[in-house]
């Protein structure tokens, strides 16, 4: 039986979501200045027509007066999955407006791409795009990555989630947003690190590498935006390795790393609690898959033959494993290689990285490491029941950050629902693509739908401008799914259907 | 004066293990350090990455 939500509840999450469009088109408006400055009047405008009316309702939506500011579990749910949904409209209207989308699809399908960290784009002649919206792509990412650290440290403080899945538990009535605070300050703090220590190793290493220095600052923001928060937008075709510089590549895999670490991990190592972090569970199958996929993309490309010598092997196989692994997407080959001449191993450990992704809690995407190895340990303790003796009791556990985790079946269930999801979400993508376009192979169309679903973004040329509707839209729905979880985008819908049938 | 932060209500100080000291001393690193600490740690783990992935290659371009 469903309960229809009060009114109460329906105010709180607009206003909550107003508050989240406020700064995020705040953010859209004040770039209209620097577009000015950057000679781009058209950018300017179809930047402020998205912004200001966004702006307007924001303003009038925080003013709605609500009982309880504080967010239960379903209202924080239900308001992180409007919010991000509203913030791709704003953003997808100066897209737009720009000329370089094809359709209104199109558009929306790169705002969805940029607010979600996935990096995909359907953009138009890219490396003309005006300088003002490489920004806005580099503000989308920074604003989602910072929403997503904050409502996942949010639902950790609240010491519900068990770090391993939107399982509300016995949360249902308490507040778990906004928290006390701890949440908020991690995350700008980890963002501040990250983007300080970005802009000034690749600044530098990029006007080394001989970057102009007009477009030094631009580069510099959207490579960092692009790595740090898991993005992987950048503003030319030739991938990152056409500015044929080592150290850009290495700055960008210490941020891409940075990105997809959990925030707890980055603040126990700000805190030298080293302990702590060689204990953590996640943490320990995140190490584990970095190695594993390595080792598969070193194979894969040793056996291809696809380079002669041991270092472009090293530097393109670290760079593309790193990529994969933290869901950044970014490559330093032109990415149509990985499919023509990378053979099947590389890519096959590729895939394998980019679906579980990196650690829950940071800003990577993926099913996350933690739930890999929670499934990997029901299957441990699923061994043990049988090997033990009738009616003994087995107690398989974990650790997190120095506290001891006891693994429970809601656990594993939790963690089998999301990958098993996941799975269907690829399924289906992979066969819309290979419904629409004959041409495209299994391998191509596996590798893009596991990219958007894990919110990657590495594009092998199967998704380009001009793709048919229902293929733009599969897409969108995908990248939503895969960084809201599925089970957000579940309790929204789940939370229209009660307005509706709710019993009142 | 103001009272030791590890001596209780009384005044009196609170034993503690030394690795308890310790803790303590840590977390009251600056703010400028703690950031330093972090993103050390991320550069090792980086250069970590390398080193395996430049042995891994090595190996792998030697056997196949």
């Amino acid at each position: 039986m469903l309960l229809a939500p009060s009114v109460d509840d329906v105010k709180a999450i607009i206003r909550a979501s107003a508050t989240g469009v406020l700064v995020f088109s705040l953010g859209i408006a004040l770039l209209a200045p620097v577009a000015l400055v950057l000679g781009e009047a058209n950018a300017a405008t179809a930047l402020l027509v998205g912004a200001a009316p966004a702006v307007a309702m924001a303003v009038l939506g925080r003013r709605i007066p609500t009982s309880s500011l504080r967010l239960t579990w379903t209202r924080a749910i239900v308001t992180a999955t409007t919010t991000w949904i509203a913030c791709a409209c704003v953003a997808a209207v100066p897209l737009y407006l720009s000329g370089h989308f094809v359709g209104v699809d199109a558009a929306f399908f790169d705002a969805v791409s940029g607010v979600t960290n996935t990096g995909h784009s359907l953009v138009a002649d890219l490396d003309h795009l005006p300088r003002s919206l490489v920004l806005l792509r580099s503000w989308m990412e920074v604003a989602g990555g910072a929403a997503f650290l904050f409502v996942g440290q949010s639902l950790l403080e609240a010491r519900r989630a068990l770090a391993t899945s939107l399982t509300p538990g016995d949360t249902m009535g308490e507040h778990v947003m906004p928290g006390t605070g701890k949440g908020l300050r991690r995350t700008w703090r980890t963002i501040a690190a990250l983007g300080i220590t970005g802009v000034v190793g690749v600044g530098v290493a990029l006007s080394v590498a001989g970057v102009p220095l007009a477009s030094l600052p631009i580069t510099t923001i959207s490579l960092v935006a692009a790595a740090a928060t898991t993005g992987g937008f950048i503003p030319n075709t030739g991938a990152v390795g056409a500015y044929h510089s080592v150290v850009v590549e290495f700055m960008l895999v210490v941020l891409m790393l940075g990105g997809a670490t959990s925030v707890g991990v980055l603040a126990a190592a700000a805190r030298r609690q080293h302990d702590r972090i060689r204990n953590d569970f996640s943490f320990q199958v995140y190490v584990g898959m970095l190695a594993a996929v390595l080792a598969g993309t070193m194979v894969g490309l040793a056996r291809a033959g696809t380079f002669e010598a041991v270092v472009p092997v090293a530097r393109h196989g670290i760079f593309s494993a790193v990529a994969a692994v933290t869901t950044t997407g970014l490559s330093t080959v032109a990415p149509e290689l990985f499919i023509s001449d990378f053979g099947v191993l590389a890519p096959a450990a590729l895939v394998t990285g980019m679906a579980v992704g990196g650690m829950l809690g940071s800003m990577s995407g993926g099913f996350s490491t933690l739930r890999m190895g929670l499934l990997a340990k029901g299957v441990i303790s699923d061994v043990r029941k049988v090997l033990q003796p009738e009616g003994a009791v087995s107690r398989v556990g974990w650790m997190r950050l120095g506290r001891r985790e006891v693994l429970t079946d809601a656990h594993v269930r939790s963690a089998a629902t999301t990958v098993m999801l996941f799975l269907i979400g690829i399924l289906a993508g992979a066969t819309v693509l290979l419904w629409a376009d004959g041409r495209i192979a299994l391998r191509g169309a596996l590798l893009t739908a596991t990219s958007a679903i894990g919110n990657v973004g590495l594009d092998v040329g199967v998704l380009e401008p001009g793709q048919a509707w229902y293929v733009t839209t599969t897409f969108t729905i995908l990248m939503l799914l895969g960084r809201l979880q599925w089970l957000g985008i579940f309790a929204a819908i789940g939370f229209v259907v009660a307005i509706v049938q709710g019993r009142r | 004066m103001a009272r030791d932060r590890r001596s209780d209500d009384a005044g009196r100080a609170v034993i503690g293990s030394d690795e308890r000291d310790r803790r303590w001393q840590r977390t009251e690193e600056p703010t400028w350090r703690r950031a330093l600490n972090g993103i050390g740690s991320v550069v090792v783990m980086a250069i970590v990455v390398v080193l395996v992935g430049l042995a891994l290659s090595w190996l792998a371009t030697l056997v196949l």
